[in-house]
């Protein structure tokens, strides 16, 4: 079954006299349990696509289906409702909110539907254990380090169990053990809870833990390659892919093994 | 580009960030310099009514110049605040702190001076219409002048201000590291922290200030006391009261993790840390214009009850020295002739009236708690005269040590005080009469018989405890009416001559009060009251609305990124509008709702020490007038507030950044 479908996706910017072509035609389905990579060059388009994908930017043709549902036609404050029941979010600065504790920021997509206080602390409960930040959970959010930051942000997306997690350069602000701990982590969300999973990212050694990962160059889909049985292989496929793609060379990450 | 020239464009450019700390400083010097403006107004200080305004607005200037300094003061770390990066930015390029504070320095002075421009220019332009406000109001009038004096002033006083403020400022960036100027605003704040033992300390303080003010208060230090012990506990209230609160709100999970209450609750803690100071200022303010609004409109009350409760047009009464005992018959005669000057100005006027002379008795009062600010004795057979008048029937013949007794402000604890009095001299009080003679008055009625032996008693024995008083009161029917006197009326312009008719002095000649004249007076000085008031209260509304806006303009650039990362996780933009909705809300109408609470308490509590001027009865609907009139323009500012802030909100929220 197809969690997200995206057909024939277009987005132009246009502002004043220049006009941008950002996406063209992209097409993509991601079927559920699946754990898909969006890699390209800067400006080629993930961002954009990522957005769409969230609603939180309207495209300018094209129609997204997520869990066979078309958030393009919903109403505004039913958007809304919709991002908090149906997808999960995981920034790249994690976007947690200084003034709660780790567990308040956690548990918030649920309080804002209102759920009752102990099906909230059933939930907390697993997903703090599953990410092991159970002993942080009182803490505050400038009392805890990066990796255990993300962590928390991804505890955040998945409490409601959504049918799409969202991640944005997840990585993109920690160091390399621990990404790797968060890499690790959504792999394990993946393989458990088989939680459909979108991750757009620069970092060919995050990306070598998705299932499959697609490249966009100038707004438009260009390959994609999938994973065979070792990730070691994976990600030495996927640096050849951008190299191949004439990605700058700086915006590649330094091998990290 | 020099150094001067980068302060000067660093404030043309960034107009933006700096026109709230801008236009604030201006409003401060507006309003201090159309106060300037009227005291030194060459009609006010002519005039005597214009002398006691003149002193009353004087200590009005040294209020509003003191919540200015506060206000810039705060205006200006507030502001700085928010340009910690930029200063951390410098730093790390190598500018030395002497150079930072130098830029600070000349920034302050370049907007103080612009200020000042713009204020006095800006109450230039308002001041023709303040004038012909106070013309309508104090009665005298005020044509438009060219205020040199005001300008001077203001521009000196405020160029002072300034340049003080600006070594102030130093000191506010002073011990900060690059490190923490460059994480500026962004830095994650520190969890609110509040200590038991003050959150007590603060309970204990109120308390005992609305204890002592259940005390008698006879001095002005008397007052000083709770007032001082009452702000104290007020700063601690907010500073720690309140988070402890909120703390104890956040404990209890299944209220706390609901909806949007989470969000706005430990927002609310933050902002109640990091606005107590204000809240604790703002509040203090509204109470205390609260409680001078109070009294103002009391005082209408009271000047239009006196009015209404006063069945005797006119009254000449002696006002014999001290030790005076008694007249003699030649001095009768003289104040019978004085009369006839009064009757004759009625007749001239074409009025009918009718009038009675009271030979009455004042006994020496021995309870000094007993401040009844005139006791006479009169006789039965005169006080006949002038019962009708109070639409009573006269009373049954007195027996012998009867008394009636005639006020309508006496309290019940001071009329146990009044019958133990009367019973020194065997005199027992039978019936009250809940009316008065006239504003000063209370008449205790006796039977002829009785009152010649009183007469006996305390006048005629050397040592005897009371003196002779001559009063005679004026009835006019054609005076009678609905409604009350304008200082132009018939009425009004004939009891003014007639109060004029004899001057203050001691003896036989006496002194002339009407009901009229007693009202206007009173109208007088509640007029020029409520001219101040208006003003003061005018000035600290703006100030606190400008104040609370200011705050909000800071951190506006946090909570935008806040609601738009809360927005991509789900956060609809009705839910949005209700949490800022009740934030704002919080922050203007906490101050207003806790300064109303004290104003009622205060003025509860005050109201039997205050019973002699104000009857305890006007009170409580003075107060709750007031505290409506506050809560309405607080309303209306956060209205506006809300529109403002929510229309910069919005633009963040991913539904409106579609369309």
């Amino acid at each position: 079954m197809d969690m997200l479908k995206v057909e024939k996706l277009t987005k132009v910017y246009s502002g004043g006299k220049v006009t941008h072509k950002a996406l063209s035609e992209i097409d993509l389905t991601i079927e559920k349990g699946e754990f898909v990579g969006v890699m390209g060059p800067s400006g080629s388009g993930k961002t954009t696509l990522l957005n769409m994908v969230s609603t939180i930017d309207t495209p300018t043709s094209g129609e997204i289906y997520i869990n066979g549902k078309k958030p393009l036609s919903l109403k505004k404050n039913d958007l809304a409702v919709f991002r908090r029941r149906e997808l999960g979010f995981v920034f790249q600065d994690f976007n947690l909110l200084d003034t709660l504790t780790i567990a308040e920021n956690i548990v918030l997509p649920l309080t804002l539907d209102t759920k009752g206080i102990r099906e909230m602390n059933q939930k907390l409960q697993k997903v703090a254990e599953k990410l092991g930040i159970t002993e942080i959970l009182k803490k505050r959010t400038y009392e805890v380090s990066g990796g255990q930051r993300q962590r928390a942000a991804i505890a955040r997306a998945i409490i409601h169990s959504p049918s799409l997690l969202l991640a944005d350069e997840p990585t993109g602000n920690l160091d390399s053990k621990s990404a790797r701990t968060v890499m690790e982590m959504m792999e394990s969300i993946n393989q458990e809870d088989k939680t459909t999973t979108m991750l757009v990212t620069h970092d060919a050694q995050a990306a070598s833990y998705c299932h499959r990962v697609v490249f966009i160059k100038d707004g438009k889909l260009v390959n994609q390659i999938v994973r065979g049985e070792n990730r070691q292989t994976f990600f030495q496929e996927i640096i050849d892919m951008l190299s191949l793609l004439g990605g700058n060379a700086h915006e590649l990450s330094s091998i990290r093994v | 580009m020099n150094f001067r020239q980068f302060a000067f464009n660093n404030v043309k450019r960034n107009l933006r960030a700096y026109s709230a700390y801008f236009l604030s400083s201006a409003f401060a010097v507006m309003i201090f310099f159309s106060y300037a403006l009227l005291i030194y107004h060459p009609s006010l200080t002519k005039s005597e009514l214009g002398q006691t305004t003149q002193i009353m607005m004087k200590g009005a200037a040294y209020i509003i110049f003191v919540f200015s300094f506060l206000f810039v003061l705060y205006s200006i770390s507030a502001f700085l605040k928010s340009r910690n990066k930029e200063f951390g930015i410098l730093t790390i390029l190598g500018a030395k702190r002497k150079q930072i504070n130098r830029l600070i320095f000349l920034e302050n002075i370049l907007i103080g001076l612009g200020a000042i421009v713009t204020g006095i220019v800006c109450g230039l332009a308002c001041a023709k219409l303040l004038l012909l406000y106070g013309t309508e109001v104090i009665e005298v009038k005020l044509p438009f002048y060219f205020p040199i004096t005001a300008i001077g002033l203001t521009v000196g006083v405020f160029l002072a201000l300034y340049l003080v403020i600006s070594f102030f400022t130093l000191f506010f960036v002073r011990q900060k590291k690059a490190l923490e100027l460059l994480m500026g605003t962004n830095k994650p704040k520190k969890e609110p922290r509040a200590h038991i033992l003050l959150v007590l300390l603060s309970i204990g303080f109120i308390t005992t200030a609305f204890f002592l003010l259940t005390k008698k208060i006879n001095t002005f230090d008397a007052l000083l006391w709770p007032a001082t012990l009452g702000i104290i506990g007020m700063y601690f209230f907010f500073t720690q009261l309140s988070v402890y609160v909120i703390r104890v709100l956040k404990r209890n999970r299944s209220f706390f993790w609901r909806g949007t209450r989470m969000l706005w609750i430990s927002e609310m803690a933050y902002k109640l840390k990091d606005n107590a100071r204000m809240f604790f200022m703002v509040t203090i303010v509204i109470t205390m214009a609260s409680v001078a609004a109070t009294f103002v409109y009391a005082l209408g009350y009271e000047a239009r009850d006196g009015y209404k409760e006063t069945p005797l047009a006119i009254d000449h009464s002696s006002n014999p020295p001290e030790d005076f005992k008694t007249y003699t018959e030649g001095e009768y005669k003289k104040w019978e002739s004085n009369t006839k000057k009064i009757d004759q100005e009625l007749e001239k006027a074409g009025l009918k009236y009718e009038k009675t002379i009271f030979r009455s008795i004042v006994p020496y009062i021995s309870k000094e708690d007993l401040n009844i600010l005139d006791l006479e004795v009169v006789k039965e057979s005169e006080y006949r005269a002038v019962a009708t008048l109070f639409g009573e029937k006269v009373p049954s013949k007195l027996q012998y040590g009867e008394a009636i007794f005639i006020d309508s402000k006496l309290e019940q604890s001071k009329f146990k005080l009044l019958g133990q009095e009367l019973a020194q001299y065997d005199l027992k009080i039978v019936q009250q009469i809940d009316k008065r003679l006239n504003s000063v008055v209370s008449l205790v009625v006796v039977s002829d018989e009785t009152f010649k032996r009183l007469q006996e008693r305390l006048i005629k024995k050397p040592k005897g405890k009371g003196r002779e008083h001559l009063s005679t009161f004026y009835s006019i029917p054609s005076w009678s009416h609905q409604g009350f006197p304008s200082s132009d009326s018939k009425e009004g312009k004939l009891s003014k001559k007639l109060e004029e008719l004899f001057q203050l002095d001691h003896g036989i000649n006496g002194i002339t009060e009407t009901r009229a004249g007693v009202y206007l007076k009173i109208q007088e000085t509640r007029s020029m009251f409520s001219f101040i008031g208006v003003f003061m209260v005018a000035v600290f509304s703006i100030a606190t609305a400008s104040f609370l806006y200011f705050k909000l303009y800071i951190d506006l650039n946090q909570d935008q990124r806040l609601y738009n990362m809360l927005s991509k996780i789900g956060l609809s933009v009705l839910e949005m509008r209700r949490t800022c909705t009740i934030q704002i809300a919080m922050l203007f109408f906490i101050p207003t709702v806790i300064a109303g609470l004290v104003t009622i308490s205060v003025m509860q509590i005050l109201k039997k020490q205050i019973a002699d001027i104000i009857e305890a009865q006007n009170m409580l609907p003075a107060s709750l007038v007031t505290i409506a009139g506050f809560l309405a323009v607080q309303l209306i500012y956060f209205l506006i507030v809300r529109m403002l802030y929510l229309r910069q909100v919005d633009k963040v929220m991913v539904e409106s950044m579609n369309s």
